[in-house]
């Protein structure tokens, strides 16, 4: 807090004393007033910040809060209005302030921003080549962001008909199809004769399935842990595979298209609001959505709660399942990007070599696989743990 | 975990505002659902967040 004042003050000194130059005494005294207004905004928060964190409820924490909302704001329209103050010259002053504040914060925002800042250049990658297409106007079709040629293009490769369509249509369903069933049968040829001393298939299943019960059962309790470990383990393993096939070549990652994600995340959506009505009972499952009414206030509140409840609900898996697509497409783009240009790196020679460029790449979507595979199951068991009964959060 | 604090944040008010003009549409409210729900949306994403950041500190502190 002390940083960010002596941060905000300078550079608001500074900016102030550049505008006092530039544009007159009346910029730099709205550019001051945003500042200060920054400033008592982020010293209320604290204020309230720490009424939470040292658990006084009542009084002083409303109060804080009121005083935010209404003082400051009410401050605004008097400055902005009353005043005439220039808006642009406040926003600045309130920006600087911002920047102090996030500055400050900056050790314990690193991670934060740095994973932001990946997915973001991710992102950026796969709109790059749109982009160029969008302004080359590409002939029609529905466009794709570029990837290794799979199975399926393969074959149909100049091919036309019914088949080809339904082929291309169906294509992550079938992918993730085939993996599933791949997958469930390596699985249970591993457990298939379960000796007193493993074999190779089995100690690796074992250790597996060993892993996923720590992980779940860390975090949910070894009772609740054991009843949502068969969902949340088929999740992740099944999550991980399709991430990794989009390395063998011949076969694409499913979860790079919303279609199956967004699946997924409906899988979880009805798991979690089927575990809260089985668990809490009806009654109980709508006492949660209404926020727990017990007193006036509450009754009073609880229809604005079951809004706020209700899109919390939904835009939990949907995140999840945007966060999964976005990850893999992004990995997926880039390896399809790097493979065709290590292909044309050579094309002037006519002769049939290319560049592996897209070596260094394998390992990061080898990492980004496991990581969001993690991540997918690790954030359901959370909503499953926030469904569960015990005490709530309030 | 928190990772997911700025996906979240970001698309609570774009999924209220959503709901909000399909009932818009529905039921010829305009602007009233629209606000009201993206309202809720910023709310509901704040909360998330605080649970998240809650549940995150727990473990946190179990692990130590």
């Amino acid at each position: 807090m002390k940083k960010t004042v002596w941060i905000s003050l300078v550079l608001g000194g500074l900016a102030g004393s550049a505008g006092l130059a530039a544009r007159g005494g009346f910029f730099a005294v709205s550019l001051l007033a945003g500042v200060a207004w920054g400033l008592a905004n982020l010293w209320c928060l604290t204020r309230a910040a720490r009424c939470v964190a040292e658990g006084r409820r009542g009084f002083p924490l409303a109060g804080w809060v009121v005083t935010k909302f209404f003082l400051l704001y009410g401050l605004i329209a008097w400055f902005l209005v009353g005043l005439k103050l220039s808006a642009a010259a406040w926003l600045a002053g309130f920006t600087i302030t911002l920047a102090a504040a996030a500055a400050s914060a900056l050790p314990s925002l690193r991670g934060l921003f740095r994973q932001t800042s990946k997915q973001l250049l991710l992102l950026g990658l796969f709109l790059l080549p749109k982009a160029a297409e969008a302004s080359q106007g590409a002939p029609g079709g529905p466009s794709h962001p570029p990837e290794i040629p799979n199975l399926i293009t393969l074959i149909t490769l100049g091919r036309e008909g019914a088949w080809v369509d339904f082929l291309h249509t169906w294509e992550n369903g079938i992918f993730a199809l085939l993996i599933a069933l791949a997958v469930g049968l390596a699985i249970s040829l591993g457990a298939r004769v379960l000796a007193l001393v493993p074999g190779r298939g089995q100690a690796a299943v074992e250790g597996l399935v060993e892993w996923l019960d720590n992980l779940v059962c860390g975090a949910l309790g070894k009772k609740e842990g054991r009843r949502y470990l068969p969902f949340l383990g088929t999740l992740f393993i099944f999550i991980l595979s399709m991430n990794l096939a989009g390395l063998i070549p011949g076969l694409k990652s499913p979860t790079s298209r919303f279609e199956m994600t967004g699946a997924l995340g409906l899988c979880v959506f009805l798991f979690v609001q089927w575990t809260g009505l089985r668990r809490l009972g009806l009654i109980g499952y709508g006492d949660h959505l209404l926020g727990q009414p017990r007193d006036l206030v509450g009754w009073i509140l609880s229809p604005l709660m079951l809004f706020i409840h209700g899109i919390g609900e939904i835009v939990k898996p949907l995140s999840l399942a945007l966060r999964l697509f976005g990850n893999i497409m992004g990995e997926d783009t880039l390896l399809g990007v790097f493979v065709a240009l290590g292909a044309m790196a050579f094309a002037w020679s006519r002769l049939p070599v290319g560049i592996p460029l897209h070596l260094p790449f394998i390992a990061l979507a080898l990492i980004f696989s496991f990581v969001q595979a993690l991540v997918f199951t690790s954030l359901s068991m959370i909503y499953i743990y926030m469904m569960l009964p015990h005490e709530e959060a309030h | 975990m928190l990772v997911s604090i700025p996906l979240i944040l970001g698309l609570s008010p774009v999924v209220g505002g959503f709901f909000g003009w399909i009932l818009d549409r529905a039921l010829g409210t305009r602007p009233l659902f629209l606000i009201l729900l993206l309202a809720a949306g910023f709310a509901a994403g704040i909360r998330e967040t605080w649970l998240l950041i809650r549940k995150a500190s727990e473990e946190e502190r179990r692990s130590k």
